[in-house]
Parts: C-alpha cells; sequence; structure tokens
C-alpha cells in the first residue's frame, strides 16, 4: 500500500511539472504571436504617418511650386474641407484630424496567398503646436503634430489583450515630402 | 531476487516517470534553444532593414548619377518563387556610398538581389523555401562589391511610392525617384527538428514580419552634383543580369 501511494506521488508530481512545462511553452508562444501583432501595428502606424507626410503641409500649399518665406496658415480650423470624405481624397494634414478607419495588414508569417490578416482601427488627430516647445497652440502656427492611435480589432477569444500603439510625429512645413520636390 | 520482485511496481514506475522526465527536460531546452535563435534573427533582420533604410534615405536622382557614373540605372524586379508567391528579386538604386560624409560622398549603386537556397524551413504546418538576399554596391573606384545580406528569408517586398500615393513594384527604369520607398522583409529561424508527432504542434511561430518606410530626403534636398571619382564610366551588370532597356528619347522640338 505505501509502495502504490508513492507511487501515485510521483505521478502527481511529474504530470504538474508536465503541465508547467506546457504552460510555458504555450506563453512563449503567446508572446511570439503578441510580437508580431505588435509589428504589424507599428508597420501600420508608421505607413499612415507616411501617407500623411506625402500631403502639403495645409490647404493653402496644395499646388504650390514657389519656396518663398512661408507665412502662418489663415485659420486654425482643422479636419477635412469639403467633399474630403475619406483618406484617398485628402490634400493636406489636417484632414486626418478625427477620422477613424479601419487598415488591413499582414503579420507573423502569413503571407499574401494565405488570405489572414490583422484588422487595425486607425484614429488620426492633428492639433497645431508651438515649434519651440511643442506645447498645444491656440492658434494656426507652422507646426502640426499629427497623433495616430492603432487599436487591433480582435474577433473571438485570442488569450492576449488587443495591441495598441500611438504614434505622434510633429510636421512643420520644410518637413513635407511634397514640399521637396 | 526477492526485494526486486516486492519493489517491482515501484521500479517501473520509477523507470518509467525518470524517463519521462528527461523527454520533457530535453524539450524545453530545445523550445529554449529555439527562442535564442528566433531572438538572433529577429534582431539580424532589424539591422538588414536599417541598412535598406539608410542606403533608401540617400538616393540620388538621375541628373547625380549620371553626372557620377555616365550611365543612370533604378530598378525594380519582381519574380515568382517555388511556392508560386512573389516576391522582389531585385533592386538597384543609387545612393551615397558613405552617408556620412553627406554631399561630399560619392555616388554607389547598390543592389539587394535575392535568389533560392533551395532549402525549406517549417513555418507552421508548411515547408516554405528559403532565400538570400545580398547587397552589391558598386563604385568607380572600388567596383563591384559584395557587402553583405540577409538569410533565412521568405519574403522580400519592395514598394516605390510616387509622389500621387501609387506603388512601383515592377520597373526596369525608376525615373523620377520615388517619395518614399517601403520595404518589408519576412525571415524564419529554423525550426525545432520534429521528432515525434506531439511536436508537430508544438512552436509554430518561428517567422517575423518587417517592415521600414524610408523617405527619400537627400535626392530632392540636394541639387548639387557628388565628386566623380577615378575609374571607368558606365555602371557594369551583375552576374546573370539582362541589360535595361534604354528609355525612348523625348520627342525633337519643332524647328
Amino acid at each position: 500500500m505505501p509502495q502504490t501511494l508513492l507511487a501515485l506521488c510521483a505521478i502527481l508530481v511529474f504530470a504538474i511539472y508536465s503541465l508547467n512545462s506546457t504552460r510555458n511553452e504555450a506563453a512563449s508562444e503567446r508572446r511570439s504571436v503578441t510580437f508580431g501583432a505588435e509589428e504589424a501595428a507599428a508597420t501600420t502606424a508608421r505607413a499612415r504617418l507616411a501617407a500623411a507626410e506625402r500631403l502639403a503641409f495645409d490647404e493653402e500649399d496644395v499646388g504650390r511650386t514657389d519656396r518663398g518665406i512661408r507665412i502662418l496658415p489663415p485659420a486654425s480650423l482643422v479636419g477635412p474641407d469639403a467633399g474630403e470624405t475619406d483618406a484617398t481624397m485628402f490634400d493636406d494634414l489636417d484632414d486626418f484630424d478625427g477620422l477613424t478607419e479601419t487598415r488591413t495588414t499582414l503579420a507573423g508569417s502569413d503571407r499574401e496567398s494565405s488570405g489572414r490578416t490583422l484588422d487595425f482601427a486607425v484614429t488620426y488627430r492633428v492639433r497645431y503646436v508651438n515649434p519651440a516647445t511643442l506645447a498645444a497652440a491656440g492658434g494656426p502656427t507652422l507646426a502640426k503634430e499629427v497623433s495616430i492611435h492603432v487599436e487591433e480589432v480582435t474577433t473571438g477569444r485570442t488569450g492576449r489583450p488587443a495591441v495598441v500603439v500611438d504614434l505622434r510625429k510633429v510636421f512643420t512645413p520644410a518637413a513635407m515630402t511634397s514640399q521637396r520636390r | 531476487m526477492s526485494a526486486i520482485l516486492d519493489h517491482l511496481t515501484a521500479i517501473l514506475v520509477g523507470a518509467v516517470l525518470v524517463g519521462a522526465l528527461l523527454v520533457v527536460q530535453m524539450r524545453r531546452q530545445e523550445s529554449a534553444v529555439a527562442t535564442t535563435v528566433q531572438n538572433r534573427v529577429e534582431y539580424q533582420t532589424g539591422e538588414f532593414l536599417s541598412v535598406v533604410q539608410r542606403d533608401a534615405e540617400n538616393i540620388r536622382t538621375r541628373r547625380q548619377t549620371e553626372h557620377a557614373f555616365g550611365a543612370y540605372r533604378f530598378t525594380v524586379r519582381r519574380a515568382a518563387g517555388t511556392d508560386g508567391e512573389t516576391y522582389t528579386s531585385q533592386l538597384s538604386f543609387p545612393t551615397l556610398a558613405n552617408p556620412a560624409l553627406g554631399a561630399a560622398s560619392p555616388v554607389a549603386l547598390v543592389t539587394y538581389r535575392m535568389t533560392p537556397t533551395g532549402e525549406t524551413v517549417r513555418v507552421g504546418a508548411s515547408l516554405r523555401p528559403t532565400y538570400r538576399i545580398v547587397r552589391f554596391a558598386y563604385t568607380r573606384a572600388g567596383g563591384q562589391v559584395e557587402t553583405g545580406g540577409a538569410v533565412g528569408v521568405l519574403d522580400f517586398d519592395a514598394f516605390l511610392v510616387r509622389d500621387d500615393g501609387s506603388e512601383q513594384t515592377d520597373e526596369q527604369t525608376v525615373d523620377p525617384v520615388p517619395a518614399q520607398v517601403r520595404v518589408a522583409v519576412m525571415t524564419a529561424a529554423p525550426a525545432q527538428s520534429r521528432r515525434t508527432r506531439d511536436q508537430a504542434a508544438t512552436r509554430t511561430q518561428n517567422a517575423t514580419r518587417r517592415s521600414v518606410t524610408a523617405r527619400v530626403i537627400s535626392a530632392a534636398a540636394s541639387d548639387g552634383f557628388p565628386p566623380v571619382e577615378a575609374g571607368a564610366a558606365g555602371i557594369p551588370l551583375l552576374p546573370g543580369d539582362t541589360p535595361p532597356s534604354s528609355p525612348t528619347p523625348p520627342p525633337s522640338p519643332p524647328i
């Protein structure tokens, strides 16, 4: 009888050890999956920032070809202009203000043909900032701060929290791609 | 003998448990090694993308390249792999040979060429062909030199983004230079060997996809001409390359 009890105890101890081992491996794999999702979210944020960078600094700069001394934008209003209903119609930086859109990207080991993608909700905020202090400015200045908030859209149970990435960048007229070409 | 028979159950149970313990321990060690290898691959992928980004940010214009080489080449080519997926097989563009020197740096023609290795790596449940990306740099003074690259590559995509946001992925001659260059690379660490059936379900995340978007700054910011090095004019082809077709000359002005 003591022999059987000892054998049962040994099996129990081994089972606990084995389960812990499996749990550690699963945690490692989950970290790896999370890293892939974080990388995809950061890629999405950077790509959207790059897309904003290609536009003009202000509505007034659209189609402007001279490189003279830049004056302040005439109005402190930010946001899309009349008729600009989605990101493909935007022509200047602050048109993104208030926009929320869903972007899809590949992640981890998936390839184009796999059809498996990650969805991210992307929210934009644009405001004028003081070029010297980068503090929020009450009126128009020659610096606009673009904040991009990217949050993973999860469906069903993933076993991990949704990935969130925040990216901010301050643009000046001289830093815009469109002004330098 | 009687002592062995008396404790036969304990001996059998003990032997089985010790064996199983050794197997579990071995799996843990393999998993730890795989994690370390994966981290190294991710680090190397990041380093490789940093080099691509630095090169792309310093892309030179056609005028500057023709001044330096007497010729111009900016090419992005796509090809299909053995698994049917398409990838960027070659990306060539003029850039600064030494970005630290700024505008005083000579121009180098950098080529990233992706070639199949003939090997495969297990990613999840499937075997995928692996590729090697080699970076060549050509300067008039130094000639064509192989300067590193990346191994264990599963996918490589280069997108040249124009001012209007449209993308070029397969062009014999890219002119004018793009506003931005977006590059994505997927690499994989060698997966754990699968000795038993139950291991097929373990550790599927051995691939990493990373990307960068580089803004082509210097080409537009600097209108000056780079220094011209000693050496023959022209840009030699890499082994196996076909010469790019000459661009159509602009129509003559009316007399």
